[in-house]
């Protein structure tokens, strides 16, 4: 997908105001601002880098790139960089960074379904729309693994002591789809879309609904709604739309719904038995205690 | 949340929606300590087992009281009385400051304050309370109560420990033989005889100054030094009250014991404008 300057711009604004689903230490972050211009700058500098971009966790580093590169008293970063001892490479961390001392910077984008019908504030109870990942798990190895990588190797890096971590796991959560899936227009989805939101006080940013349900919703709505399958790199914000991309693809995906080629609103779709299969998940892993 | 630099042993994690903890990682220990109630809900000296006791029920949703860990009632124990409310008092559902961390090859040191609000929030007169948090291959704990306003004030203060037993049929607790202690399900006085065994619902107030108990398990031997304290509960509410206690599974009675640090009913504390108090406690394994 060749990304436009204009998408690439949203997606820095994105990643700095983008809900933060985990951290740690994100009070010794910066206070982060962003100039249109120099970001119009860093693309045309970068544009083959961007453009080569697949996978959405790679893109996003590039885009926290451009923001940190931005930063005034940022004097210094590396990017990537393989924590090799004894010619066993222990990781990799996502940057390096100064500011009067050495940070290290480790990033991750979420997207978290909860299958419950009230969703809940275990952490455990948050999965990935492929029901793979959790919310719970991927923080643990974030805490447990990837912001140690240089508590006691920082001289592999060039440093002289440890630097400060902050590890930052940005993303989206869906709440399950109560009553949106039998809209007729648009404008009854997005209120009972946000009378939903709203019953959680908006701690949750979308909705999901299983593919029956997004199949009654293209039934029922009406046919100024056009449908568009997100490119996974889309999952923050919209490329210019693509024509060939309007063939539903096999659960999950991300549907944007479109009015005269314009982004009215979006959500997930999972598979039908996703919602029983990451129930059973959670079950079978609730055996194990978890804190936190 | 008001917190000071940190110390490169300890870092500051938040997971949305639940509540901001401080994870430690020394090496000597592993530790967590939630922000609001200053509370410590984890702690395992390196290559020992997990020494305090968290419900898996507990969902670390904010305003909610963690049951686990080391809960600190104050300023006082049980229910309150008019015009107060709230059980236990109300510093152990409030975000407490952070104000220093200092380390060293032994422990991390964790100084918190509450803050000055939540005192007037709560009508409660002008105090100060400072909890200090010791984590290394024991983890010792200090609770500092001085008394900033102009009149008297009357304290209760337990810090209300839950300990790991893995199986309470197989746990023992020491240091209590010939102790009186007030039945707190009867209200009758009696005479401990021995070890105390648990096999039914148990609430004691043992009156028993500055002792040492110690709890036996499968896991091993965990020693609690009470200081500055002139009495201690041992609690374990068993199968029917498990039932209906929040943030608590209805098995979880058969894998901890409370032994509680503390000063409470005839033990409560007096204090004049100007004075303060201290209440620690000290545990790890033997």
């Amino acid at each position: 997908m060749k990304i436009t300057q204009q998408k690439f711009i949203k997606d820095c604004q994105w990643a700095v105001n983008a809900p933060v689903l985990f951290s740690i230490n994100k009070y010794q972050l910066p206070k982060l601002t962003l100039d249109e211009t120099v970001l119009e700058g860093f693309y045309q500098q970068h544009i083959d880098n961007i453009q080569r971009q697949t996978r959405l966790g790679h893109y996003f580093e590039v885009l926290w790139f451009a923001i940190l590169n931005q930063q005034h008293h940022i004097d210094a970063i590396k990017q990537s960089l393989a924590i090799t001892v004894d010619k066993k490479t222990l990781g990799e961390i996502d940057f390096l960074y100064r500011l009067k001392r050495w940070f290290h910077l480790e990033l991750a984008i979420k997207f978290y379904l909860c299958p419950y019908e009230v969703p809940s504030t275990f952490s455990q109870h948050w999965v990935g729309p492929n029901n793979i990942d959790r919310l719970d798990l991927k923080s643990n190895r974030m805490i447990d693994h990837q912001s140690k990588l240089l508590l006691n190797n920082f001289q592999t890096v060039g440093l002289n002591e440890p630097p400060t971590t902050i590890a930052l796991m940005q993303g989206v959560r869906f709440i399950k789809d109560v009553h949106c899936f039998e809209s007729q227009t648009a404008q009854q989805f997005l209120s009972k879309r946000h009378a939903l939101l709203l019953q959680f006080d908006q701690r949750f940013q979308n909705i999901w609904m299983s593919l029956y349900q997004y199949k009654l919703l293209q039934r029922s709505m009406h046919h100024n709604i056009k449908w568009y399958y997100a490119h996974k790199l889309e999952w923050l914000t919209l490329n210019s739309v693509a024509p060939h991309n309007k063939v539903c693809p096999l659960p999950p995906f991300m549907v944007i719904a479109l009015n005269n080629q314009t982004e009215v609103f979006r959500f997930m779709v999972t598979a039908d038995n996703w919602q029983q299969e990451s129930i059973h998940t959670i079950d079978q892993l609730s055996n194990n205690k978890v804190l936190l | 949340m008001n917190i000071c630099s940190l110390s490169s042993f300890v870092t500051l994690v938040e997971v949305a929606d639940q509540l901001p903890y401080l994870d430690i990682q020394h090496p000597k220990c592993h530790g967590k300590v939630a922000l609001q109630g200053a509370h410590l809900f984890h702690f395992q000296p390196t290559n020992k087992p997990e020494l305090i006791w968290t419900s898996s029920a507990v969902d670390f949703k904010p305003g909610t009281a963690i049951r686990g860990g080391v809960p600190i009632c104050w300023p006082w124990f049980g229910g309150a009385t008019a015009p107060f409310k709230g059980a236990h008092g109300f510093v152990r559902t409030a975000t407490w400051d952070l104000i220093s961390c200092e380390q060293s090859k032994e422990s991390v040191q964790l100084t918190f304050a509450l803050p000055a609000n939540v005192f007037a929030n709560n009508n409660w007169p002008k105090s100060k309370l400072t909890y200090v948090l010791t984590l290394g291959e024991q983890c010792q704990i200090e609770l500092l109560s001085e008394n900033l306003s102009d009149q008297p004030i009357t304290i209760s203060q337990a810090l209300h420990s839950y300990f790991n037993v893995a199986d309470i049929n197989n746990a023992q607790v020491s240091g209590f033989d010939q102790c009186q202690y007030k039945d707190m399900l009867t209200g009758q006085t009696h005479t401990q005889s021995g070890n105390i065994t648990i096999d039914q619902e148990v609430d004691r107030l043992y009156w028993a100054q500055d002792s040492a108990t110690d709890i036996k398990s499968p896991l091993g031997e965990i020693r609690l030094t009470h200081q500055q304290s002139q009495s201690a509960i041992v609690w374990n509410p068993w199968i029917e009250k498990s039932i209906g206690l929040s943030n608590f599974n209805n098995d979880d009675y058969k894998t901890m014991v409370c032994i509680e640090t503390a000063n409470v009913d005839s033990d409560q504390i007096e204090l004049s404008p100007g004075e303060t108090s201290k209440i620690s406690a000290l545990f790890g394994w033997l």
